[in-house]
């Protein structure tokens, strides 16, 4: 059956902002450990398929509903980041480059660990919604991706009230942008790094979590993830959550419509297009602010 | 009440000393100024105070408590607080914000804290109508006075202030002084550092003089005051490249 022009755009929006709010989830761990530590995460996308896996492990074996088994993802990556930020991160945070060889050297091992024990088969979690759908004028909605895209929004509402009107969230806001200042403050400017890589770590788990949801995934793909989360943060800059969720829905049309128009198998080629003349034509992002500093 | 320096030495690089032997005492409810030429070492001095560089030997005491070897914000902690040379403002936050992270050692008791932003407002008027505004759309006058203000949140035993005057317009520079007073006539106790000689000295009770890293003499405002003429074609002979004899 062939759609109308107009509902095949709509179909295909709709489709593409479903995905882009969980882009932005997934691209909001990786803002914020750049933005507070200066450090870019390699590892990042590990951290995501990490996720997926818990999320997948706890539902098959706890018999738990795949929302449930994320809530008890989030812990479990909160230990995995508290323990990689003590071993790998902290000592070298002082430095630009080697945390990144550090965290490259993380990418390396965790998808070894991951491939080890838990094969390269593709795995994916099957809920009760995943075959169901709910059509809203003419456009038919997966429940499963509204489902997954109201989580990821919920998550980054919550993430932006901690940020904004707590006093832990400004101090990481304001450690983001002058750290020196900020201990000058007496804010305890390492702990509050360490807590920052834990919560992204936690939001890169919860993220993978609803990605196994919707894909099937293997231990090879965390460098896919990664590339969309340098994407949206090329578009959105480092600055804030309402830049990352509208960076993320970009990425979302952007791939939706090129593969639509190019093919699936093209698909990450539109990724890289877009990044590579983001930073070409602006490489602050699209909502990205100057960031001026005096010497 | 004081400020002990004892026998500090800074080093950036190895063997290239900033700071050599330097022994700086600050008077509890006094302003005392430390004046010196470019790269005297000034702000090398008030970095290894406030715990940013790391001293290569020599003590910093706050009421005979040892410093040095605490981070930073311990030593805020101890009731030291400083204004960097440097902006320090967090640009994209409020100007509430910013003056709320200042009092960050008590933001547990919120009657407390509440009741330092109005103290802070007090001495700082111009700040309220403008506690909604992001700090960066101050101007630079203001935001000198956000940091002033924001450091004394917590209300410290000492503040240091690194030269206050830097990039402000002469008129701001006045509204500047024009609060250290007042903060000397409330009994602050104050460690400044400033290349505006006339402002620093019209502010000081004591004054040491800093030069090439070494401590070239202090004393009371007024025995050093004869001598400060002699001082100034000194540091400007320096500055040309002389060497002093």
């Amino acid at each position: 059956m062939l759609l109308a022009p107009e509902i095949l755009f709509g179909q295909l929006l709709v489709g593409a902002i479903l995905l882009g709010g969980i882009y932005s989830l997934v691209t909001m761990g990786l803002a914020l450990i750049f933005g507070v530590m200066r450090i870019l995460n390699i590892a990042h996308g590990e951290f995501v398929i990490f996720g997926a896996y818990t999320t997948y492990w706890i539902s098959s074996l706890l018999r738990l509903d795949p929302l449930l088994a994320i809530l008890l993802t989030i812990p479990v990556s909160a230990i995995l980041g508290f323990a990689v930020n003590t071993f790998l991160i902290r000592g070298l945070s002082k430095s630009f480059d080697a945390p990144i060889v550090s965290s490259f050297g993380l990418l390396l091992i965790m998808q070894a660990s991951m491939l080890i024990a838990w094969t390269g088969d593709p795995r994916s979690i099957v809920t009760p919604f995943t075959a169901e759908s709910v059509i809203v004028g003419p456009v038919v909605v997966p429940i499963i991706r509204l489902l997954a895209f109201t989580v990821s929004i919920i998550a980054l509402i919550l993430l932006h009230i901690i940020l904004t009107r707590t006093y832990t969230g400004r101090a990481i806001r304001a450690i983001s942008q002058d750290y020196e200042s900020a201990a000058t403050l007496g804010i305890p400017v390492q702990r509050m790094q360490t807590f920052t890589f834990i919560l992204s770590t936690c939001l890169a788990g919860a993220s993978g979590g609803l990605i196994a949801m919707l894909f099937s995934f293997q231990p090879t793909f965390g460098p896919e993830f990664l590339l969309k989360s340098f994407v949206v943060l090329a578009l959105s800059g480092v600055g804030n959550i309402p830049a990352v969720i509208a960076g993320g829905l970009i990425l979302g049309i952007g791939e939706s419509y090129g593969s639509f128009f190019l093919g699936s198998g093209l698909r990450n080629v539109v990724a890289y297009a877009m990044l590579i003349l983001l930073l070409l034509a602006r490489p602050t992002g699209l909502f990205g602010r100057r960031r001026v500093r005096e010497v | 009440m004081s400020l002990d320096v004892r026998n500090l030495t800074v080093e950036y690089q190895r063997d290239i000393e900033i700071l050599k032997n330097v022994s700086v005492h600050v008077e509890r409810n006094s302003v005392t100024a430390l004046i010196g030429p470019n790269g005297s070492g000034k702000s090398t001095l008030m970095k290894s105070i406030a715990g940013i560089l790391k001293p290569k030997r020599g003590e910093i005491l706050l009421d005979g408590v040892r410093l040095d070897g605490m981070l930073p914000e311990e030593r805020v902690g101890q009731g030291l607080s400083i204004v960097l040379q440097r902006r320090s403002i967090f640009p994209h936050l409020t100007v509430k914000e910013n003056l709320l992270l200042g009092g960050w050692r008590i933001r547990r008791d919120s009657q407390l804290l509440l009741d330092r932003l109005g103290e802070v407002l007090q001495i700082f008027p111009d700040l309220e109508p403008r506690l909604r505004d992001r700090a960066s759309s101050l101007s630079g006058g203001q935001q000198r006075m956000l940091e002033i203000a924001r450091a004394l949140m917590t209300k410290p035993k000492i503040l240091l202030l690194d030269e206050p005057s830097a990039g402000l317009s002469p008129i701001m520079v006045k509204q500047v002084y024009q609060h250290i007073d007042a903060l000397r006539k409330l009994s602050m106790t104050i460690f400044l550092v400033d290349q505006n000689i006339q402002m620093c000295f019209s502010v000081a009770d004591y004054v040491y003089v800093l030069e090439l890293g070494e401590v070239k003499g202090g004393g009371r405002k007024t025995e050093l005051a004869s001598s400060l003429s002699d001082l100034i074609k000194g540091w400007l002979y320096l500055e040309q490249g002389g060497v002093k004899g």
